[in-house]
């Protein structure tokens, strides 16, 4: 009896071994199917938020990219269709995305490194043919458009300018010199055409006493004479910069310094400056970013007028040997024979007898073709243009 | 009796891992096929768009044309809308055959990518004004096209009335810009 309860106890105390034992080692499997569990929804849970994370990441870029893309699209039909009709001008209310203009004065015939893009987004329409003046940044819910056809004088094609409303201009003349104030109402009256541009005309005088800063961006200062005196004004916040017609006799053919805000004060010798050829032209310099801009863009224009010449040239060639008695009316000056030089062009470095080559070249073929149309209009024979 | 549980209990908990791993697969499985159908709406959508934006394109370089100071008619310099200068379009056909410079090729080709444009004298009351040089009858503009007809997945063709002028005659012909792009 003794030795049976000793071995039911010894039973009980080694079936209470191998329940402990079992217990712990099913408390061990237990613990390590727990953290097996929680590494698996780790892992899986990883997997799972990566996807999520890469397919959203990659639907953002798409969606951003398309966007961009037909932002861009829609400008470029925007901008062609006002190049289309000239004198045309729109406010046209955009998307508030950051606009990049660039244009390099290193052209070729083949023409222009020159794009306008959305930034930060690597998406960009390449311009290197179209003659666009505009800052190199806007960054506005509107963008004004304006077009204005450049005459040579037989229609050679359409300028468009750009700028925002946060763009204001200011015209200075010098109160004693007559011309100066003569070509700032001319330009003055011509951006009235344009009721969206923010623009004003000021005497130098007038320009120190009543000036007032508004919330604009960035302010354009367009002096019509070779300003030499340092003034103070109030701008507020506002950036600026200068550009000077300083011709003394100031017209639609002449020559243009870009002044920077550093630079405002440093005039004198108005070394740098460029040429410009035409009202239209004139007006391209007051939307131009910089110097290089305008010189890119004179290149595209300079482009277009030698073809639309080779164009006319063999118009009057046709016109010349159709029969009738009109063939000798297009050979007056020479005009169906008239060769541009082969150096023809803007210059990428403007020199200054650079300006006296092309004017006279170009009113050579402008008197030219407009003496043989109006001979031909006296005539009552086909016109030249 | 304890390995019967023991063997009883892994096997319960291999079962709950392949539950988790089955219901993770098909998980996967309804994510894939939803992938696969969203990527099947988006190409529809992308080729909608595709179709919108050729149509635009063609449009837009219809508008380029007409408006092309080397062909429109001017009277003083001021142009008139939707009128071909006949001399001014031989002008520019001889311009464009002319091997010397072919950088005004180059620029037109840049200008109207994958395009063909002919302009097609209709209606002819006081006799051919453009002696036609295609099949169809029309005078070949340009032929800027890098897809063949055979490749091309989709070609828009665009017929735009213009007015013809002849100035040696001074008379005027119906026609058309007739565009056709590829893509």
């Amino acid at each position: 009896m003794v030795v049976k309860h000793s071995i039911h106890r010894k039973k009980n105390f080694f079936s209470r071994n191998i329940l402990i034992n079992n217990l712990f080692s099913k408390n061990k499997k237990a613990i390590i199917e727990i953290q097996f569990n929680w590494i698996f929804i780790f892992i899986v849970g990883s997997v799972i938020l990566m996807f999520f994370i890469f397919v959203g990441k990659s639907y953002l870029e798409n969606s951003n990219l398309k966007l961009s893309g037909k932002v861009l699209y829609d400008l470029d039909s925007i901008m062609k269709g006002a190049t289309s009709s000239s004198k045309s001008a729109s406010n046209l209310p955009i998307p508030k995305l950051k606009l990049e203009f660039t244009c390099y004065p290193e052209c070729s015939t083949e023409g222009c490194d020159s794009s306008f893009a959305i930034s930060n987004t690597g998406v960009n329409k390449p311009t290197p043919h179209e003659v666009m003046f505009a800052p190199s940044n806007i960054d506005s819910d509107y963008l004004i458009t304006w077009t204005l056809d450049w005459k040579m004088p037989f229609r050679v094609g359409n300028f468009l300018y750009l700028t925002s409303p946060d763009n204001r201009y200011i015209f200075v003349y010098d109160d004693n010199l007559l011309e100066s104030k003569t070509m700032a109402e001319k330009l003055y009256n011509l951006f009235l055409d344009n009721e969206y541009i923010t623009v004003e005309l000021y005497s130098e005088s007038e320009l120190i006493e009543t000036f007032e800063s508004t919330n604009h961006e960035h302010i354009r200062f367009i002096f019509f004479y070779p300003y030499d005196t340092d003034f103070e004004l109030d701008i507020g916040k506002s950036n600026f910069d200068i550009i000077v017609f300083h011709d003394a006799n100031p017209s639609f053919n002449g020559n243009v310094l870009f002044l920077g805000a550093n630079e405002a004060s440093s005039q004198g010798d108005f070394e740098g400056s460029i040429g410009y050829f035409g009202k239209e032209a004139m007006v391209g310099a007051i939307f131009s970013e910089d110097r290089e801009f305008f010189i890119c863009n004179m290149h595209k224009a300079f482009n277009h007028l030698e073809r639309i010449f080779e164009i006319y040239k063999t118009r009057a060639i046709y016109l010349k040997t159709s029969p009738g008695s009109c063939s000798s009316i297009y050979i007056y000056d020479n005009f169906a024979q008239e060769e541009l030089p082969d150096d023809f062009g803007y210059p990428l470095y403007f020199k200054e007898e650079d300006f006296s080559i092309i004017e006279s070249t170009l009113k050579t073929m402008a008197s030219n073709a407009e003496k043989v149309n109006q001979n031909a209009i006296f005539n009552s024979c086909p016109r030249l243009y | 009796m304890q390995l019967t549980i023991n063997k009883f209990q892994r096997k319960k908990a291999q079962l709950k891992i392949g539950e988790s791993i089955l219901v993770l697969l098909i998980f996967f499985i309804l994510l894939t096929i939803g992938l696969i159908f969203y990527a099947k709406v988006q190409s529809h959508v992308s080729e909608k768009e595709m179709d919108q934006f050729n149509a635009k394109r063609t449009i837009d370089m219809a508008l380029a044309v007409k408006f092309l100071p080397e062909l429109q008619c001017t009277m003083q310099a001021t142009e008139e809308f939707d009128c071909i200068d006949a001399l001014k379009l031989r002008a520019f056909k001889e311009m464009m055959q002319n091997n010397e410079n072919p950088s005004y090729r180059r620029y037109f080709a840049r200008m109207f990518p994958n395009a063909k444009i002919s302009i097609k004298q209709s209606f002819v009351p006081m006799g051919v004004i453009l002696p036609p040089d295609l099949e169809e009858g029309g005078v070949l503009l340009f032929n800027n096209t890098y897809t063949g007809e055979a490749e091309a997945t989709g070609i828009q063709r665009l017929s735009l009335p213009v007015t013809i002028y002849d100035p040696i005659t001074d008379s005027n012909s119906f026609g058309f810009v007739v565009l056709d792009t590829y893509s």
